[in-house]
């Protein structure tokens, strides 16, 4: 058998093991990230300009 | 607070998350990444890559994010500004003057190569690329031969598109020159429109089209198969890239990864740079926000986005497509040659093999313009906000302004030999490391650690943990401090004691008298910016005196 990555065997275990666990790690992090930041209840810049106003 | 009604600020959240991606997501997403994580370790590489984003770049980010928002409430939007804030002591504003430097002398040269990406995806989609000759290919041929014969009227196209030295000069055609001019005038009309009219609005187009590009170039290179030969197909390059090789070749000897200093050093320089730490312009555009915005979700997000567009994305083009077309001995020579070589010589290659190869092609270069134009943007703005806030220009006359300064000086890297490369050694290499090394400094110890915590959530969405306090107080100084000293060591010290540093400038680039016409105008650029803070805050005492 070739060494790895040599071509014509696909990937072995450990190679899925690491893309794997870094592709989820990455899409987990920007999944959670994005997932806060469009759908928060956390006031946005209309609404903080609105604060504002009302404060005034 | 004095200016905080006079600047502008970003109209929306997921504008303001867009535009940071957009400055950091560049060409080394796509093309120095793969190549990196190939050539130092594969799959064992992300271990002190991911090591690197969390002790060095998280903290960092949050740092400049907050540092930027701090700067920007009391009217400075550039680190020469900002640092005098953080720190009442003169010599601040001129270490501020890195911030300014770094990311305009970047702008000099990424402006030209950025325009090369536009213009590969014109020549793509109208079909002026070289034609792949697939006739002179027989059964015999072993895959380095094939990959040669194929990408050989590419790499004579690509020269003479970059330049054909003549002497000291280079000789550019001038359909290159009318697609930089172009790419020039648009950034310039984007940034005198301003931040949320000009910026945010580009952003918000660039980013989905260019993360929708990524996915359709990912999803058609992983459903490649084997179109050349059964040997090797797309797969092969997925498991080049992420099968761990725990034992790499250096200097001759085989050495264990991990405890590799050089595979330490390529992945923290890459973590850095590809999220444009040390630049400037994170805190630029941050200094747009609002006083209670949140930096810490978003600098997060920002974070994950650009991530998601190098490992993800980037991960999975260029190099699994080299490799279904080329095998992996081809692709390791390919990826060895640089990223250049693997973006503009073997991508066009491989897209002449494919049905609706032009269409990629241009999927393809649009996707590298998108990500070089929406950075282009960014090294731009610090030296636009330092023209508006400090020397209280209006927005259109400094976009005029740094457009001519931009235009005159990218004839240095357009038609002298090694100009680019001088310039992206000093600003793009040196710089930022220094730049952050001293930015944590002056925001972690002389500001204060605890002062800047605080800063940092103030409006926040999301509580970092407070391990990252230490990480960013102790560990991240000194990871900096560790990468420039190698840096200075193997790149100036070594060269020195060799006595080649007088035979050569850098790697591929001869000492002559092009190269010290632009350490020159080097010299004279940041001694001129630091006459600049001089004078600007020489006027500002004499005004509060009066």
């Amino acid at each position: 058998m070739e060494a790895p990555g040599q071509g014509g065997y696909g990937m072995n275990w450990q190679g899925w093991i690491f893309m794997i666990a870094a592709w989820t790690f990455i899409g987990g992090l920007f999944f959670f990230a994005f997932k806060r930041i469009l759908f928060s209840k956390k006031s946005s810049h209309e609404n903080q300009d609105e604060e504002q106003k009302k404060k005034v | 607070m004095n200016n905080d009604k006079k600047r502008e600020h970003w109209q929306s959240r997921i504008g303001v998350v867009l535009a940071m991606a957009g400055n950091a997501i560049g060409l080394g997403n796509f093309l120095r990444f793969p190549g990196k994580a190939a050539a130092n370790g594969g799959g064992a590489f992300m271990i002190p890559y991911f090591i690197s984003l969390i002790l060095m770049a998280i903290p960092v980010m949050w740092l400049e994010w907050a540092q930027g928002r701090y700067g920007g409430i009391r009217g400075h939007g550039t680190t020469p500004g900002m640092f005098q804030s953080m720190w009442k002591n003169p010599v601040a504003k001129y270490l501020g003057v890195l911030g300014l430097f770094i990311p305009t002398v970047i702008l000099i040269y990424y402006t030209y190569i950025g325009s090369w990406t536009l213009g590969y995806g014109i020549c793509s989609l109208l079909d002026w690329l070289p034609k792949v000759n697939l006739s002179s290919l027989h059964p015999d041929m072993g895959s380095q031969e094939i990959s040669k014969l194929i990408l050989h009227p590419f790499e004579e196209f690509r020269n003479s598109d970059s330049g054909i030295p003549d002497g000291e000069f280079l000789r550019v055609q001038s359909f290159t020159y009318a697609v930089f001019i172009f790419v020039l005038l648009s950034s310039v009309w984007v940034l005198a429109r301003g931040v949320s009219r000009g910026i945010e609005v580009m952003a918000k187009i660039a980013m989905p089209v260019l993360f929708v590009f990524g996915a359709v170039l990912v999803i058609r290179v992983l459903t490649l198969g084997h179109p050349v030969t059964e040997h090797y197909g797309s797969m092969d390059g997925l498991a080049f890239l992420w099968e761990p090789k725990w034992f790499i070749e250096r200097d001759g000897r085989e050495v264990f990864v991990l405890l590799d200093v050089q595979t330490w050093l390529e992945a923290a320089g890459q973590v850095f740079f590809t999220l444009s730490l040390g630049f400037g312009a994170i805190q630029c555009y941050a200094s747009y926000l609002r006083e209670n915005d949140d930096v810490v979700l978003t600098g997060l997000a920002t974070t994950s986005a650009n991530e998601f567009a190098e490992v993800i994305m980037g991960g999975s083009i260029a190099i699994p497509a080299a490799t279904a077309f080329f095998g992996v001995a081809s692709t390791q020579i390919i990826a060895s040659q640089g990223s250049f070589y693997l973006g503009f010589t073997s991508m066009p290659a491989i897209f002449g093999f494919l049905p609706g190869g032009n269409f990629f092609g241009f999927l393809w270069f649009i996707l590298l313009f998108l990500a070089a134009f929406t950075s282009i943007v960014a090294m731009a703005q610090p030296m636009i906000a330092f023209l508006e806030d400090e020397i209280h220009m209006t927005r259109e006359k400094a976009a005029i302004l740094l457009g001519i300064f931009w235009f005159l000086s990218s004839h240095l890297c357009i038609y002298l030999r090694g100009g680019w490369q001088v310039m992206d050694f000093w600003a793009g290499t040196f710089g930022p490391p220094l730049l952050a090394l001293v930015e944590v400094i002056i925001v972690m110890w002389i500001f204060g650690g605890k002062r800047m915590w605080d800063e940092m959530h103030r409006g926040a969405q999301l509580q970092a943990p407070f391990f990252f306090y230490y990480t960013a107080k102790y560990i991240t100084p000194l990871f900096l401090g560790i990468i420039f000293t190698a840096w200075i060591y193997q790149n100036i010290a070594l060269p020195f004691f060799k006595g080649t540093i007088f035979q050569k400038a850098l790697e591929g680039v001869e000492m002559g008298w092009a190269v010290w016409i632009i350490r020159l105008f080097l010299i004279s650029l940041f001694s001129g910016m630091c006459i600049t803070v001089y004078l600007v805050w020489k006027r500002r005492g004499k005004e509060a005196t009066e």
